[in-house]
């Protein structure tokens, strides 16, 4: 291209908005782009869109269906991994204070010594069951006495008394079942006596935790008592001088 | 798109389509409105949610569509009489600033009116508007080397032109 016509094109560069009329559309173009900002037409893209939406939504209540259902799986069913995986370990996670997951604890190793009474009676406890359940039931226990020693800790021996008292007592009933089935059922017979055994140490080990805190409770007990009971004389002497100088 | 990408686009090719629609049409009125009819159009396409590749490349083919709707409707009015007129190719305050270029306005949009519109187009948006090949053939949905020929047949025809003047 030469060059005198190049610069007669680049003349019509200077053609352009001036700043008022620039101005005027661009507020135009704005204000039309604001109000007409993504009204979301349901397309078929759009449906596109949501279908994993709609997925993620069937599969959480079937996934909730199947977690009910699951609630009822022994060892050796299909549900009992989501029983055991999923449903505790999510009820373990809601409870959020160490008093709240220790309840939650207890209430799970009981249901691990619940299976095998049920397994027995269903002629169902075999060692691969048996296994599982103790597993599950040694993990539980470490756990248990692992918060009870932290709530202990956190000055609230009491609660942790109480707990430990609760699943002391609940704990020997099951050991009262246990042997009762063992006695009944001969041919599964081992398995039992091996959870028995395990249920019992586990009693027996929280038992001398929970006596030894009650001891050193009381002790600390009759120390406090002595302190606030000072404080109140103290605190009555200074009423008592102020009604004299009234 | 977003509304600031919106924004930053008009800021950045606004004037550059305006311009290039003044070089088709002639017309400083009718250019603002199909700008501004570019804009919006491109905004309404861009919040179905398809996403827009290249926006100066889509504001250009929205803006040659409408061009060549309004040329259809309404044939340009020759040059000779838009001058006659009082036809201002620029606008009026910046115009009479410099004068003695504007011989050479004239000059160029004689050139320009003589030739077929699809070849006017193409000069535009190569010398006026500084678009590459590449990106004319995709605003005009062709194949870059079919461009750069076209280009070079209008380029011929304009310096005939202005060698006969």
């Amino acid at each position: 291209m030469n060059d005198e016509l190049e610069k007669i094109f680049k003349k019509g560069k200077e053609v352009r908005l001036n700043p008022s009329e620039k101005e005027k559309m661009r507020d135009f173009i704005i204000s039309y782009a604001r109000k007409n900002e993504r009204k979301q037409k349901l397309s078929i893209f759009s449906i596109f869109k949501t279908i994993p939406a709609i997925i993620s939504i069937v599969v959480i209540f079937s996934g909730i269906g199947v977690s009910f259902a699951a609630e009822r799986a022994l060892p050796g069913d299909i549900l009992y991994p989501v029983k055991v995986g999923v449903n505790e370990e999510a009820r373990g996670l809601v409870a959020l204070s160490d008093e709240k997951k220790v309840k939650w604890l207890a209430t799970v190793a009981e249901r691990r010594i619940e299976e095998t009474e049920t397994l027995v009676k269903e002629n169902r406890l075999d060692s691969s069951a048996k296994d599982k359940i103790e597993k599950n039931f040694e993990e539980k226990t470490k756990k248990i006495e692992e918060k009870l020693k932290s709530i202990a800790e956190k000055s609230n021996s009491v609660e942790a008394e109480e707990v430990s008292r609760n699943l002391e007592n609940a704990l020997e009933r099951h050991e009262g079942v246990l042997k009762e089935l063992s006695e009944k059922k001969s041919e599964s017979k081992e398995e039992i006596e091996s959870v028995l055994g395990n249920v019992k140490s586990f009693r027996e080990s929280i038992r001398k935790s929970r006596e030894g805190s009650e001891k050193r409770r009381g002790l600390l007990d009759v120390s406090l008592l002595s302190a606030t009971s000072s404080s109140a004389t103290s605190t009555e002497g200074e009423e008592e001088d102020e009604e004299e100088r009234d | 798109m977003r509304e600031e990408e919106f924004s930053a686009a008009y800021e950045s090719y606004s004037d550059a389509l305006f311009r290039h629609c003044y070089f088709r049409l002639y017309d400083r009125e009718k250019s603002k409105d199909i700008v501004q009819e570019a804009f919006i159009k491109t905004w309404e396409y861009a919040s179905k949610g398809t996403e827009i590749e290249n926006t100066r490349a889509f504001l250009y083919k929205v803006l040659n569509n409408l061009i060549v709707d309004e040329i259809r409707r309404k044939k340009a009015l020759s040059l000779e009489i838009l001058l006659e007129g009082g036809f201002q190719p620029i606008d009026s305050k910046e115009g009479r600033k410099n004068l003695e270029n504007f011989s050479d306005f004239k000059d160029l949009l004689k050139i320009i009116h003589k030739m077929e519109e699809s070849k006017k187009n193409l000069l535009i948006m190569r010398y006026v508007d500084e678009l590459g090949p590449k990106e004319i053939a995709h605003i005009l949905g062709e194949n870059e080397n079919v461009i750069s020929v076209r280009l070079n047949r209008a380029l011929k025809e304009v310096k005939e032109i202005f060698h006969n003047e």
